[in-house]
């Protein structure tokens, strides 16, 4: 999840430099990265109940 | 108007930081250790207040908006599968309560909060003329940014010290 914060902080970092298209693509994939992550923990507590 | 925009996205992204930096507060003051799902909730304000920092750093458009609007979803979905998780009678909580909320709950607060402002600000937002001017930069503006960056950078360092680069363990 570490990776997840630094990603964010390089999309921040390259809106410094004014590359505002590819920190929007960097923040959206990140978004989906998070969302994998969500999906990760659902599956691993429906595994643990059933 | 558009002025009025740029203060309320800096606004936003000030609050954000004040929450994620009060999460951090209940982290070392309480030696509570956050969950995964927290993490997540993280995550999804630190998305919200990018949508808003690249209205205040590009100029108002809509796929900034965007953004904020799908991280304040994606977080929200990870609170309310939170609360979910301990909303059974005679469960327990996770975590210290503030104002008699879990934290995970005031997250869900939050999100709700993101969501309901960016309607507001889209009421206010005008395409044909917000997308041709420039963005003003004022203090408030360099101050949200170095806030942001500053506890973003804070957080991918703890995560990082607190379970290394892969998921966090329960």
């Amino acid at each position: 999840m570490a990776l997840l914060f630094l990603v964010f902080t390089i999309a921040i970092l390259l809106m410094a430099f004014n590359m505002r298209k590819a920190a929007l693509i960097v923040a959206v994939i990140n978004l989906l990265l998070i969302l994998a992550m969500f999906w990760h923990h659902v599956t691993d507590v429906l595994k643990i109940s059933l | 108007m558009k002025n009025l925009q740029q203060t309320f996205n800096e606004v936003i992204i000030l609050i954000i930081c004040g929450v994620l930096f009060s999460a951090y507060c209940v982290e070392f003051f309480w030696h509570e250790v956050p969950c995964p799902l927290c993490m997540l909730q993280r995550l999804g304000m630190v998305g919200a207040a990018s949508g808003c920092l690249l209205n205040v750093r590009f100029g108002i458009k809509m796929s900034h908006y965007g953004l904020s609007l799908l991280s304040s979803l994606v977080g929200g979905t990870v609170a309310l599968r939170q609360i979910s998780l301990h909303v059974c009678p005679g469960m327990p909580t996770f975590g210290f309560p503030v104002l008699g909320l879990s934290l995970y709950t005031w997250s869900f607060v939050v999100f709700a909060c993101v969501v309901l402002s960016i309607a507001g600000l889209l009421f206010l937002y005008d395409p044909l003329k917000d997308e041709q001017e420039a963005p003003t930069k004022n203090k408030l503006a360099t101050i949200s940014f170095g806030v942001l960056l500053a506890i973003t950078a804070a957080n991918a360092l703890t995560t990082f010290l607190h379970c290394g680069l892969g998921p966090c363990q329960e």
